[in-house]
């Protein structure tokens, strides 16, 4: 069902012709994980599959979409790795300027929890 | 088969067309305040149950990224708010604006409504349904921007023929429609109505070269 639905989605983009402006990859899938099943998903196999997407979006010239790196910085705070999870905050915030008050307020809570460098 | 393609294509732009008015949306508001970021809560469900709201919840970043809009993490978000005393989608529906503005920094908030999202069954066919309402707000001057609404099918009945092969997709769909990918699926159709809609769509965000162009492109 999932292939037959990405072949068809595939299809419709060869249609239609519009570039996408990110590589999404499975960050809707972790969405889905983490918000949608709270007590079932497993945070090492999160991480280790966004992580591979990011280099493999950086590595391809793709651009990382809005959010994915505040994302794991969430999956890496849960973890207990707070200096990775600020790292990721930063990312995002070089990303995309328009983060830069939520990102810095979860800086100063990272930072009161034992995060700073 | 392109020919059978094309005919389904035509169909389903047609279903979608028909959904909405044919009067344009008037994107005045918007216009003069046009939002670079966008923060998007969890949907309020008529069921009241939450699971099917962040299942919604994780079909939206990708039509809004596209269009070229900062999108808030939307699962981070979520769970930032349900710890500070925010347990669900309707409780966060209530935070005010000028709370919005500042622990975000949000230039807009979209709230939406589902209902009727579910699967029905009849003896040879079933179909999975989703309706979406949808209102943007200015988070500086809670003005509305911009809204919509739209709704997502998929039948099951089609790609089957003859009797058995309609028995067959009958009894599949009941098993496979739990949340999951034919339920995702119609929120994705859905959002593509909502937002993609060329009279009354959502128009482009910053990040889309189409910025401050019209609905049409």
């Amino acid at each position: 069902m999932r292939r037959l639905s990405a072949i068809v989605a595939g299809v419709l983009c060869v249609a239609c012709g519009t570039p996408h402006l990110y590589y999404w990859g499975s960050y809707e899938d972790s969405v889905f994980a983490v918000a949608a099943q709270p007590d079932g998903f497993d945070v090492d196999e999160q991480i280790d599959e966004l992580e591979t997407q990011v280099e493999k979006t950086n590595n391809k010239g793709l651009r990382v979409p809005p959010g994915l790196h505040a994302h794991l910085a969430y999956l890496y705070s849960f973890r207990g790795d707070l200096a990775s999870a600020r790292n990721n905050l930063e990312r995002e915030k070089a990303l995309f300027p328009e983060s830069t008050v939520f990102v810095d307020g979860l800086i100063v809570r990272l930072d009161s929890l034992g995060g700073q460098p | 088969m392109r020919w059978r393609g094309g005919a389904l294509l035509a169909l389903l732009v047609g279903a979608l067309s028909a959904c909405s008015s044919i009067e344009p949306y008037d994107y005045t508001a918007f216009r003069a305040n046009p939002p670079r970021s966008i923060l998007v809560l969890p949907p309020l469900d008529d069921t009241m149950e939450v699971e099917p709201s962040y299942a919604y919840l994780s079909t939206v970043s990708h039509p809004l990224g596209e269009l070229g809009y900062y999108v808030f993490p939307v699962a981070v978000v979520s769970k930032m708010m349900q710890d500070n005393g925010l347990p669900g989608p309707a409780e966060m529906h209530s935070v005010s604006l000028a709370k919005v503005d500042e622990i975000f920094g949000a230039d807009a908030v979209l709230y939406m409504v589902l209902s009727n999202w579910g699967t029905s069954y009849q003896v040879i066919d079933s179909s999975t349904t989703v309706s979406v309402e949808a209102r943007l707000v200015d988070v500086a001057t809670g003005i509305e921007l911009w809204g919509g609404s739209a709704t997502g099918r998929i039948s099951s009945s089609s790609g089957q023929s003859g009797l058995i092969g309609m028995l067959v997709g009958a009894v599949v769909n009941q098993i496979a429609a739990t949340i999951s990918d034919p339920s995702l699926e119609v929120a994705r159709r859905a959002n593509a109505g909502l937002f993609g809609d060329r009279h009354r769509g959502l128009l482009h965000g910053p990040y889309h070269e189409l910025w401050g162009t019209g609905p049409e492109g």
